[in-house]
């Protein structure tokens, strides 16, 4: 079981020393989350599977996601706690129908959700500030933002290539079904 | 021989003489000078006689040529009558190019690789000629003359070594019957001179016969063993594939060419037919197989993506933005390598930029071509496409390079193989001047000229001492004369 | 002269134009010291510094800012005093603000260069463009910029224009399928479509390798396909130029006859070094260079210095199109609209060009569309289906020199080092607001061609950090700073090589007329030193 203190310091371990033995994260509090079933990491990683409809997330993105929106809102836990009871209680079975549910009416949780899934999606939390130095994003995954799936065989993940000089004349060959 | 056509063959020499003159007056001179010029391209006569700067006239040397002996200067060898070789007859062109001989009868430097080119045929040596009299602008411009230290600026030194290594019979053909095995066997030896580079040299530095074709290493980079081996050669290559290679320089999961071979294939083998080149591939497949090392399997590696999300950990302070000396392989790779390579070191579908598992740069015996990619970059011009790949050594210490070919091979290459930061170093100073592989004869040379100056110094030395010895002896058996007494 | 001087030429930046300066007169067999206040950083680490931002659409990010080399998105930077919000993306590091631009490399049309003569609006330049077409042709060689030898870029659908003495160094990229489109639909309703002559490599070009559509120009082009001034830094540096990094200068001194005899620097670490040379290039950017100046109280007897600032002001639309276009495949932009690049209408309205950008749209479509409740598969399948459709306009405006809209060092706020930061005064003028309607129009139009969905049609007034007017150069040294040499016609061997020159802003980006400025400084100093 991992508790939230501990958790709290894995995040300062994955964003500071985490450069250095980055690993340690990924592995050693993944195993953790699989034991925690009662956990808030263990909450949030179900939690995120409904959210984005998925079979399978990074256990150990759960982790720095949960890490980064305890560290801007040290409630952030109980408020998942809150949402996913909700959820329950509404008895939402799938995601499509969560924004036209009373869940979703009530400002905490629809400001819970739109964290999780843009961190999820877009890679970091908080919130940019534009021609700023300073603001309280950081940063989640940037391959990993679940963003970039749906065009992965169209697009590129900026700066990664695609092919050859050119190759853009051409539209993606699914362009006629797109 | 009939006695009486015996006689005759004077005649019929004469006559043929005269046939051939007359058809000379007549012969097709611009199908001449394009031949020459074909000629002049199989044999790379271009990449040494060439100007310093890169978009300079054709042939005007001034180039200069890397060894330790210092730097040769690539002549002039335009048809100008003031600084060029527009008053060479087209006997003094063989002399140069069969026996290392100028025109005023000075020994060349083998950066001119006249060793292979003493088998060149009377006919390209003809249409050669032609094509570098007629088919090329004259540029009266001078080049620097080429300074060596002592010993090396006494050309003559050249003549002992070429009555060691200099091979004077011609080419002679291994199987005169086949003409397309002969062709090709003309063209790797003679004209493209393949064997200066991919074959080693012997304790005199002249090429092994005994390891013909085996690969070499120079100037930081690996010549591969272009023999048929099935593990360690071009064994598991088609003719197909070979011939693309030559073609265009690359063959999606197999290889690339960089370094000396990029040249190569940019400035000669791309302008090759297409008959030609098969020749040179079939040819190549009858050489002596000889494996040069335990090869381990050529099947593709299965390669596990890094996860990335040990290396997307966010900023740290704004100091960390500006320091680069992290020597993470992971991180380095990911960082100046993914970009093109991918994450999983796939490069692109399309194989425009290469993969890192199916590549003979990553998986061969030797970390040499990763470690020079990564520090000199890749560039060429094949005949399909022109590539360029940044050389990154500017960016990357010795350290960060070793730590960067180290992930890669582990991850994708071959990982029994590894290099260290020395190691790096010295394949860089290897690097240092990137042309280096055209002046290969002469580097080989120079050692051999060094070692032949060390071997006569020791022969006087040795001498020297036999006569001291003999004087000792004498003295001695005179002692004991006297003593006896 | 028996004067020894640490240099027979100091510039002062290692940007494109510093570096390019730089790069002429080390050339020529002069001694250059470049001062640079930021520090050098590979690219590789730029690109690391990229991945891990956490805020990917602030182009500053991937750069350092320390607390004496501050970029210019810093809180403390600059200090707005007027309405508009002029905050400009500058860089400190060797290469400068072009490693995050997206390289393109117009030139002026003549009729940009006489404005006031023609239209009656703003200033004339100080010379005419076939004084400026050699440069222009050597920049273009520096830059290695690909283009078409064959379009007019008036955008008046005619003959090739401007006049040009040499073909563009390389052919322009493959159209992109969404330029394809957008020109298939847009063209027939009257929109004059021009390719954007731009800096990336078409083919492999002064050891930059071509580009091949890592969609990332703006803020690090990973492959270094894309031109950035780094690159002349290098070649300075090979020419025998040397580079000093963490080298604020902060003044630069006066001596007898008018001339500057000294730039002195400050290091991170507090060193304060006085430098002399016969000659000196200010190649600063457009604030920092006035700044400079100001601070040092030189070149400015036309109390010209830091007035007359000038943006291409800016202006954005959104919108999803009726069929996929698929943006985010090739370089970020490829070229756009230039119906209102030239006309009589500059009487009366400032000219636009309309652009369009190629980034991977991915994240701001997702934004949008999980702030509208859309989550799970529907939210994968909204992703692809609106990032295939996802077309973004950005619109400049020409503006008009106002000796209103200054930069100013700052009263109150220093940086580490001490030396005052900026106060920047700036409205948007009448000039650019009379051509708004037709910017609106416009936008109305494209959408209503392209069957569009608009996601943003009102963006209100943007930076475009294209910086100009601030050291003005004119014929006239009572309401100019520089001459048409970029000569200040206060010191004689004080040159300005920066964009902050241009007294006319046209509607095209102006670094390629900065880099030909600096070619023609560097030239005309090696003549004289």
């Amino acid at each position: 079981m991992i508790s939230r203190r501990k958790l709290l310091s894995s995040g300062a371990a994955i964003t500071g020393a985490g450069l250095l033995s980055s690993s340690w994260a990924g592995s050693v509090l993944a195993q953790g989350i699989n034991n925690a079933a009662t956990d808030d990491v263990e909450l949030l990683h179900q939690l995120s599977l409904f959210l984005t409809e998925r079979d399978a997330l990074d256990p150990s993105l759960t982790l720095r996601v949960l890490a980064r929106c305890t560290e801007a809102d040290p409630l952030f836990p109980e408020k998942v706690r809150g949402l996913w009871g909700s959820i329950r209680q509404h008895g939402l079975s799938r995601v499509s129908m969560l924004s036209a549910s009373p869940v979703y009416q009530h400002p905490q949780y629809k400001d819970t959700v739109q964290k999780i899934v843009r961190a999820w999606y877009l890679g970091y939390t908080g919130t940019p500030v534009s021609m700023r130095a300073v603001d309280d994003t950081r940063l989640v995954t940037f391959t990993g933002a679940l963003a970039y799936t749906p065009t992965l065989d169209a697009t590129v993940i900026p700066t990664y290539s695609r092919g050859h000089t050119n190759y853009w004349v051409d539209p993606p060959s699914t362009v006629a079904n797109d | 021989m009939n006695p009486y056509l015996c006689a005759l063959r004077p005649l019929v020499a004469l006559c043929s003489l005269f046939a051939s003159l007359s058809v000379w007056a007549v012969e097709d001179t611009a199908a001449l000078i394009k031949q020459g010029e074909y000629v002049a391209r199989a044999a790379d006569c271009g990449a040494c006689h060439r100007t310093v700067e890169k978009d300079g006239p054709a042939l005007a040397g001034g180039y200069a040529i890397d060894s330790p002996m210092g730097k040769i200067i690539a002549s002039n060898i335009t048809p100008s009558k003031t600084h060029g070789i527009g008053d060479y007859t087209e006997q003094q062109l063989a002399d140069s190019l069969r026996k290392g001989v100028n025109a005023k009868g000075q020994q060349l430097y083998p950066a001119m690789p006249y060793t292979s080119y003493q088998g060149m045929s009377d006919e390209d040596i003809h249409a050669l000629y032609v094509y570098l009299q007629q088919g090329v602008k004259p540029v009266d411009a001078a080049v620097a003359p080429t300074r060596l230290a002592f010993p090396f600026n006494i050309r003559p030194l050249m003549f002992g070594w070429n009555l060691l290594f200099l091979d004077n019979q011609g080419f002679v053909a291994k199987k005169p019957d086949d003409a397309q095995l002969t062709r090709g066997q003309y063209l790797v030896d003679s004209l493209a001179h393949c064997g200066a580079c991919h074959t080693p040299r012997n304790a005199l530095m002249a090429e092994d016969s005994e390891r013909y074709l085996s690969g070499a290493a120079l100037g930081g980079w690996i010549a591969p063993n272009i023999t048929p081996d099935k593990a360690t050669g071009l064994g598991g290559w088609s003719n197909d594939e070979v011939v693309a290679f030559l073609k265009n320089g690359h063959v999606t999961n197999k290889a690339q060419a960089a370094g000396g071979m990029a040249e190569a294939v940019e400035n000669s083998l791309r302008f090759l037919t297409d008959d030609d080149l098969y020749a040179m591939a079939g040819y190549l497949k009858t050489v002596p197989a000889i494996a040069t090392g335990n090869h381990v399997a050529s099947t593709p590696r299965v390669v596990t993506p890094i996860d990335m999300t040990t290396l997307e950990t966010g900023q740290l302070d704004q100091a960390t933005l500006a320091y680069a000396s992290e020597t993470d392989g992971a991180r380095l790779y990911n960082s100046a390598c993914a970009s093109c390579h991918g994450r999983d070191g796939q490069g692109t579908g399309d194989g425009f930029y290469p993969s890192l598992s199916q590549n003979s740069a990553l998986t061969g015996l030797h970390p040499n071509n990763l470690v020079m990619a990564i520090i000199e970059g890749v560039e060429r011009k094949g005949a399909d496409l022109q590539v360029s790949m940044p050389a990154l050594g500017g960016d990357l210490n010795d350290q960060q390079v070793a730590a960067i070919a180290n992930y890669s091979l582990q991850r994708f290459g071959n990982p029994l193989l590894s290099v260290d930061q020395q190691t790096v170093a010295s394949l860089r100073r290897g690097g240092d001047a990137p042309l280096l592989v055209v002046a290969m004869p002469y580097v080989i040379w120079g050692g051999g000229g060094l070692l032949l100056c060390l071997i006569a110094w020791g022969l006087v030395v040795r001498s020297q001492r036999k006569r001291e010895r003999e004087i000792l002896a004498k003295r001695m058996a005179l002692n004991r004369r006297f003593h006896s007494r | 002269m028996s004067q020894v001087f640490d240099a027979d030429v100091i510039v002062v930046g290692s940007g494109a134009l510093g570096s390019n300066a730089a790069f002429e007169l080390a050339k020529q067999g002069k001694s250059v010291i470049i001062l640079e206040a930021g520090e050098s950083i590979p690219r590789w680490k730029i690109v690391e510094n990229f991945r891990n931002s956490s805020n990917k659409s602030n182009y500053n990010s991937p750069y350092p800012n320390e607390p004496w080399a501050r970029h210019s998105y810093d809180e403390q930077y600059i200090e707005n005093i007027g309405s508009f919000e002029f905050r400009p993306g500058m860089l400190k590091l060797v290469g400068g603000t072009t490693w995050h631009w997206a390289a393109a490399c117009w030139r002026y049309l003549p009729n940009d260069m006489k404005l006031n003569t023609l239209y009656g609006v703003g200033r004339d330049w100080p010379m005419e463009y076939s004084e400026l077409e050699p440069y222009y042709a050597r920049a273009e060689v520096a830059l290695g910029v690909c283009g078409s030898d064959t379009q007019d870029q008036s955008g008046h659908d005619g003959e090739a224009f401007p006049p040009r003495s040499t073909p563009y160094p390389m052919p322009p990229e493959g159209d992109t399928y969404l330029f394809q489109r957008l020109r298939a639909r847009l063209a027939p309703a009257g929109y004059v479509f021009l390719h954007e002559p731009n800096g990336r490599a078409t083919t492999p070009y002064d050891d930059r390798p071509a580009c091949s559509g890592n969609n990332n120009c703006m803020p690090v082009c990973p492959i270094g396909a894309m031109y950035s001034g780094d690159v002349h830094a290098r070649h300075a540096q090979q020419a025998g130029a040397r580079l000093l990094t963490d080298a604020t200068a902060y003044k630069l001194e006066k001596g007898e006859g008018g001339k500057i005899v000294a730039v002195h620097y400050r290091s991170s670490k507090g060193d304060n070094v006085r430098l002399t040379a016969k000659y000196f290039v200010v190649a600063a950017n457009g604030l920092e260079t006035p700044k400079l100046l100001l601070i040092s109280e030189v070149a400015n007897s036309s109390d010209q210095v830091g007035r007359n600032l000038m943006d291409h002001t800016g202006q954005g639309l959104q919108f999803l199109a009726d069929e996929p276009v698929w943006p985010g495949r090739g370089a970020v932009q490829q070229g756009g609209i230039f119906n209102r690049r030239d006309g009589a209408f500059r009487k009366e309205r400032a000219s636009v060009k309309h652009a369009f950008a190629n980034n991977v749209p991915n994240m701001a479509v997702a934004n949008r569309l999980i702030e509208q409740g859309i989550f799970g598969k529907e939210l994968d399948e909204r992703i692809r289906h609106d990032s295939a459709r996802w077309v973004d306009v950005s619109t400049v405006y020409e503006t008009l020199p106002l000796a209103s809209n200054t930069i100013r060092p700052s009263t109150t706020r220093t940086d580490a080092l001490g030396i005052p930061m900026m106060v920047i005064n700036y409205e948007v003028g009448d000039y650019v607001k009379a051509a708004k309607p037709g910017v609106d129009a416009d936008y109305a139009d494209f959408v209503k061609v392209m069957g569009g969905t608009v996601v943003e049609d009102n963006t209100g007034w943007q930076n475009r950090d294209h910086l100009m007017g601030t050291v003005i150069m004119g014929t006239d040294a009572k309401d100019s700073v520089v001459n048409h040499e970029c000569r200040t016609f206060d010191h004689p061997n004080l040159f300005l090589a920066t964009t902050g020159v241009i007294p006319a802003s046209g509607t095209i980006n102006p670094t390629l007329t900065g880099v030909a400025l600096s070619i023609r400084v560097a030239d005309i100093i090696a003549r004289e030193v």
